[in-house]
């Protein structure tokens, strides 16, 4: 919205003391000889500025010029289009008598002259073309005193008031921020157009010039005191890491029994095995604790090796019941399809861990692991489990159920799963199946009846 | 080389069994070029591996141990090289099935480890856990001493990436693991800081005593470690003098230095004592020790050689690479700068900072404040109570008869764009201080109510779609979503609980965002934040007055002035406290034994300074509003009334310039300009008394504004 310098001082010779001599007409050809429509406005801003300031335009004859160039750059459009129409609205409106010497407001428009407000109505109406064949000078010195002064401007304002209704309260409360503050001290030593022209540079020119701010009530905004913690700093602590590089204590102790051992096992999973290979593979399990985890069983294997070797998988099972990974092995098992080969593995698991968890004293921590573990499993006894009796003592009375509950896989946080695929979902739509005890029978005893297993649908 | 030589009895177990895979010779060779590697004896280690490649090439473990044996040899300088080794090596084993078969990752257990520790010393923790959680599945079949390296690893990893629960659980399970097996000490110490990071104050002081107790002989002095542990123990707890105490008595002169433990213990020791006089509020000497920390820092990096990037990872000891604590300074730095009043300066570290803790919000939220406190202008000597000429006159223009005064605008003031410039480049403005606060946001978690909803729905729905593998997934979400039920983690330091998270850092947040939006203009946003954080449940009395302050400047703007008078209203404030410390539970109940030192935590702080003055604030910006609707009495009388209740001297410039646009709407420029030269509210009484004609106030000319309205559109 600023004028360059150069645009400036173009403006201020078109309205200059000097230029009052020149026609209307002349003025106007001048005007847009220096300035396209693209500048209207800024310039129009300049020239309300101005007329603002009485001390900056002091002859009327200048005064005539700003009002009649505010007119002349939109005189092709509708008066009520005219961005400055309201300067108009406001000269004209008439002021109740009296109030008028006291007006003078800094910033306002201070009240202009007779023969003014003759030309500014002469303008709101068709205007004769005669009237700008005169100078400016002329203009200022009519005597308009028998002259129509008053000039119906109700629509104007009413128009004016309906585009003022659409701004924002905020925009319509503003003042200019440029306020008159003339040096009591100071004599008015006559008007001196150089000294003037340098302050209208000032005020108009610049990055930010005063003409474009505006002064109305604002808002006292603290901003947001500093967020408030405990903590926030980082405590460095000396820890000392003895993390380091290893040494592969498993290179070349991959031994031979392991090799033989998965050989066994890989068949294993398809057949049966003979006796002596199943006693060969059965004793090395005993010899190494830890050979379980390394010949390949795996969760999603375990199905075959039941079905082929039941014997051998509950011997492997037991020795993977401190593996976290025990409860995959025990959900595949509960899932497999029914035989009379996986009802003896379940069935000899439950009663192992039975007697685990009975003979020795840290009683049923294995019994509750396995029923834990799973929720699959659920494991009950008609009389107290946690009781540490061997099962014989409540003979016919005692009922083992191992149901399967419907699929709901929330195992414990701490067990980790390998994924495994499997038959699960078909298994878990068969329902449930109970086995069943109606006899006790010794945990070592190897004759144990199966009394019923029934599918309930 | 402190490894202890374990397998024997393996070996010996299976020595009678027919041999179809290994020969008696090969395990032999392996078995001395084990023993030699443990003396110590690189070479001889060497030759045997070689001598061993020779005769059977089957085994890619031969070619691992070879690389760790000459990684060892170059004293553990070739990092890079060994992570590359092993890289490719894994890549071998897994050509053929990715690891369908879990039992796979049992045999390879050592090549997964040695990657797990150059990860955990390139700082790439988050791929470091993802093998140690692989390792821990198969924890059983491991020798045990193994087992808890895997488990101590962990553990270690936990802590550094601030996972306190996850390191507890490990380390009871280690507990276990470690029944009959030496007692590895150091146990006691992970707890401690495990501890301390969930700030638990019982279970930590308890297992500080302990760890005082155990390991040491009478005469021994305590470790430096748990000297520190101890006096970051008191430190939370306030006892400021203390901690200083401690951490002057542990040795740090004497310590091994940085190349050989991989630590640089003063650089430590100097930002703790920054630490702990920050939190003294002693922020001139909390500065000066940050620096200080930095130096030694520097210092240490420059011994290591960590400037020539070329060749990275190689040429330092693998611990050392983890002694730079640069970011873990600049953070402290950049916070401590915030706080003393060097808002740029702050800006610089903690942008620095940030690259490396992006996921904490607490941080965006601090350079959010940076910026704030860049932008504020003028209003520091407001803050000091010393209104300046220039908050209310910007400039005057000519002299003598042509004088004029131009009032300084404060909207223009108040609003800040920085043209030119893309808001993504990070420079101290608000524009950039809106991005931060936007991540800050995203990264607090939704509300509690959300979350749980969101939480069970996931469950079910994992539930219902019951294939194994995406149980597995899910277990692994949910473990984590539990975790950050109770903590969000704001490296590097210890991770925020939740109630600190929804009570603080989300009304700090929300603040800040309010006010930086109508910084910007945003004036739909500004209201949006405003009456999000007067929804929060536990908002501090400041917070809330500014909630109803921001709210109602952004309903103003947007014209909404009876909504935001209603805002406005002076009974909205009844306390104006910042609102902190939250620990009570946990600090009332072992006060008894040790007297929480009196210079203590914080006292709590107030903003602005009285409840009277945020009324009155309230007050003057009722009048502004007032204005606007022309209720130029309402206006008035609420300015004197503000104004009785402040000292005249600490007026604000805003309170200033609504005196004297009032006194020009009444047509008094006299007395406006008497206001503006006197920089102080006057008494207008008599002005009112014969208002007969100035019933209907002049209209000022709307051009201006319209016109800056206009050219906007």
């Amino acid at each position: 919205m600023t004028l360059a310098p150069k645009e400036l001082s173009n403006l201020l010779s078109i309205i200059s003391e000097e230029a009052c001599t020149n026609s209307f007409e002349s003025l106007s050809t001048h005007f847009h000889h220096y300035f396209g429509k693209a500048e209207h406005f800024r310039v129009g801003s300049v020239l309300v500025m101005l007329l603002q300031q009485p001390d900056l335009l002091p002859s009327s004859s200048q005064r005539l010029i700003a009002l009649y160039l505010l007119w002349e750059m939109y005189r092709t459009e509708p008066l009520a289009a005219n961005p400055f129409a309201a300067v108009f609205a406001h000269l004209l409106n008439p002021a109740p008598a009296g109030e008028e010497q006291e007006k003078v407001l800094s910033g306002f428009l201070p009240p202009i002259t007779q023969p003014e407000k003759f030309f500014l109505s002469q303008l709101m109406l068709a205007p004769p073309r005669d009237l700008f064949k005169k100078t400016p000078r002329q203009v200022s010195c009519m005597d308009v005193g028998n002259m129509p002064q008053s000039v119906d401007i109700s629509g104007l304002q009413l128009a004016l008031a309906e585009r003022q209704s659409e701004l924002p309260t905020q925009s319509k409360a503003s003042f200019p921020s440029i306020l008159n503050d003339p040096d009591p001290d100071s004599s008015n030593s006559g008007f001196d157009s150089s000294v003037a022209n340098q302050i209208i540079e000032s005020l108009v020119t610049g990055p930010r010039p005063p003409l474009e701010s505006h002064f109305r009530p604002e808002f006292i905004r603290p901003p947001p005191p500093l967020h408030v913690c405990e903590d926030e700093l980082a405590w460095l602590n000396p820890t000392e890491p003895d993390h380091s590089i290893q040494w592969d204590r498993s290179m070349c102790v991959k031994n031979s029994t392991g090799v033989e051992i998965k050989r066994i096992m890989s068949k294993a999973f398809k057949s049966p095995l003979s006796a002596q290979q199943q006693s060969q593979l059965l004793a090395e399990l005993e010899k190494d604790p830890k050979l379980v985890y390394h010949i390949g069983l795996s969760p999603v294997k375990l199905p075959d090796l039941v079905e082929n070797n039941p014997l051998v998988a509950i011997e492997m099972l037991l020795k993977l019941m401190q593996s976290s990974q025990i409860t995959e092995y025990f959900s595949v098992l509960v899932n497999m399809d029914m035989s009379l080969h996986s009802m003896e593995v379940v069935n000899r698991i439950v009663w192992s861990v039975w007697s685990v968890s009975s003979c020795s004293r840290s009683s049923g921590t294995r019994l509750s692991m396995f029923r834990t573990s799973s929720s699959r499993f659920r494991l009950s006894a008609s009389s107290s489990a946690a009781s540490a009796r061997p099962p014989a003592s409540s003979a016919s009375s005692r009922l083992w159920t191992l149901e399967k509950t419907p699929l709901r896989p929330n195992l414990p946080n701490n067990t980790r799963h390998r994924c495994y695929t499997g038959g699960t979902e078909a298994a878990a739509k068969r329902g449930r199946f109970a086995l069943m005890h109606t006899r006790s029978v010794p945990v070592h005893h190897r004759r144990r009846r199966l009394c019923s297993s029934e599918e309930i649908l | 080389l402190l490894f202890i030589f374990k397998s024997e009895q393996n070996e010996a177990k299976h020595d009678g069994s027919p041999s179809l895979g290994m020969t008696d010779q090969e395990k032999e060779m392996a078995a001395s070029a084990y023993e030699a590697f443990t003396a110590g004896r690189c070479d001889e280690a060497l030759r045997h591996l070689e001598a061993l490649q020779e005769l059977t090439k089957e085994d890619y473990k031969i070619a691992m141990n070879k690389a760790v044996v000459e990684f060892y040899k170059s004293g553990q300088t070739t990092t890079g090289l060994l992570k590359q080794t092993l890289m490719s090596m894994k890549n071998q084993v897994h050509t053929s099935a990715e690891d369908v078969d879990g039992l796979d990752d049992v045999e390879n257990s050592f090549l997964y480890y040695n990657q797990a520790i150059i990860h955990y010393y390139m700082r790439q923790f988050s791929d470091a856990i993802c093998i140690g959680e692989k390792l821990y599945q198969f924890l059983e079949p491991f020798e045990e001493k193994f087992a808890q390296s895997v488990c101590f690893l962990l553990v270690d990893l936990y802590l550094l990436t601030f996972q306190p629960e996850k390191a507890l659980h490990l380390l009871t399970v280690l507990d276990k693991l470690s029944v009959q097996g030496s007692n590895k000490n150091g146990k006691g110490e992970y707890k401690v800081r495990a501890y301390i990071q969930m700030k638990s104050s019982k279970a930590c002081k308890r297992e500080i005593k302990s760890v005082m107790n155990t390991g040491r002989g009478c005469s021994m002095p305590y470790s430096a470690p748990s000297l520190f542990l101890k006096s970051n123990f008191e430190y939370l707890r306030g006892n400021y003098r203390k901690a200083v105490k401690l951490l002057n008595s542990s040795n740090i002169a004497e310590h091994a230095g940085p190349i050989k433990t991989g630590e640089c213990v003063r650089c430590m020791f100097w930002n703790n004592l920054g630490c702990i006089h920050f939190a003294m509020g002693k922020h001139n000497l909390g500065i000066f020790y940050f620096k200080k920390a930095l130096q030694e820092n520097d210092h240490t990096c420059a011994q290591l050689g960590d400037g020539s990037n070329a060749k990275k990872f190689t040429g330092i000891p693998m611990c050392a690479l983890l002694a730079n604590k640069r970011y873990e300074l600049l953070y402290n730095c950049g916070i401590q700068l915030l706080h003393i009043g060097r808002p740029l300066a702050a800006f610089e570290c903690l942008m620095e900072a940030v690259q490396v803790y992006h996921f904490n919000p607490r941080l965006w939220l601090r350079l959010a404040e940076c910026c704030i406190s860049a932008n504020k202008g003028g209003s520091e000597q407001e803050s000091k109570g010393l209104p300046c000429k220039k908050g209310i006159v910007q400039s005057v223009v000519g002299q003598g008869y042509h004088r004029k005064i131009i009032l300084a605008s404060q909207s223009m003031q108040n609003t800040t764009y920085s043209e030119g410039q893309s808001a993504a480049i990070p420079v101290a403005s608000m524009e950039f201080a809106a991005i931060c606060l936007r991540n800050a946001l995203l990264l607090l978690p939704e509300h509690q109510q959300q979350e749980l909803k969101t939480e069970n729905s996931s469950k079910n729905s994992s539930q219902s779609g019951s294939t194994e593998s995406g149980s597995e997934n899910s277990d692994a979400c949910s473990g984590k979503g539990q975790d950050a039920d109770k903590f969000l983690s704001a490296a590097p330091s210890s991770p925020l609980r939740k109630q600190e998270v929804e009570n603080l850092s989300r009304c700090s947040i929300l603040a800040c965002s309010s006010y930086v939006a109508l910084a910007l203009g945003d004036n739909l946003i500004a209201l949006n934040h405003a009456e999000k954080l007067l929804h929060q449940t536990k908002l501090s009395g400041s917070l809330k007055f500014l909630g109803h302050l921001y709210a109602a400047e952004a309903l103003i703007s947007l014209d909404r002035i009876s909504d935001a008078i209603a805002h406005l209203n002076p009974e909205n404030v009844s306390d104006v406290s910042v609102g902190m410390l939250m620990n009570e539970q946990d600090q009332g109940s072992d006060k008894g034994d040790e007297p929480v030192e009196s210079s203590g935590k914080q006292t709590p702080l107030c903003y602005p300074s009285s409840v009277t003055s945020a009324r009155a604030m309230m007050l003057f910006n009722l009048g502004s509003a007032y204005c606007l609707r022309s209720e130029y009495d309402k206006a008035r009388k609420c300015l004197t009334q503000a104004a009785s209740m402040m000292n005249s001297k600490e007026i604000p410039p805003e309170a200033i310039l609504l005196g004297v646009y009032l006194e020009l709407q009444n047509g008094n420029t006299q007395l406006a300009l008497q206001i503006i030269k006197r920089n102080q509210l006057l008494p207008t009484t008599q002005q009112r008394v014969s208002p007969d004609f100035r019933k209907k106030p002049i209209q000022p000319l709307q051009l201006p504004s319209s016109f800056t309205q206009i050219q906007r559109k």
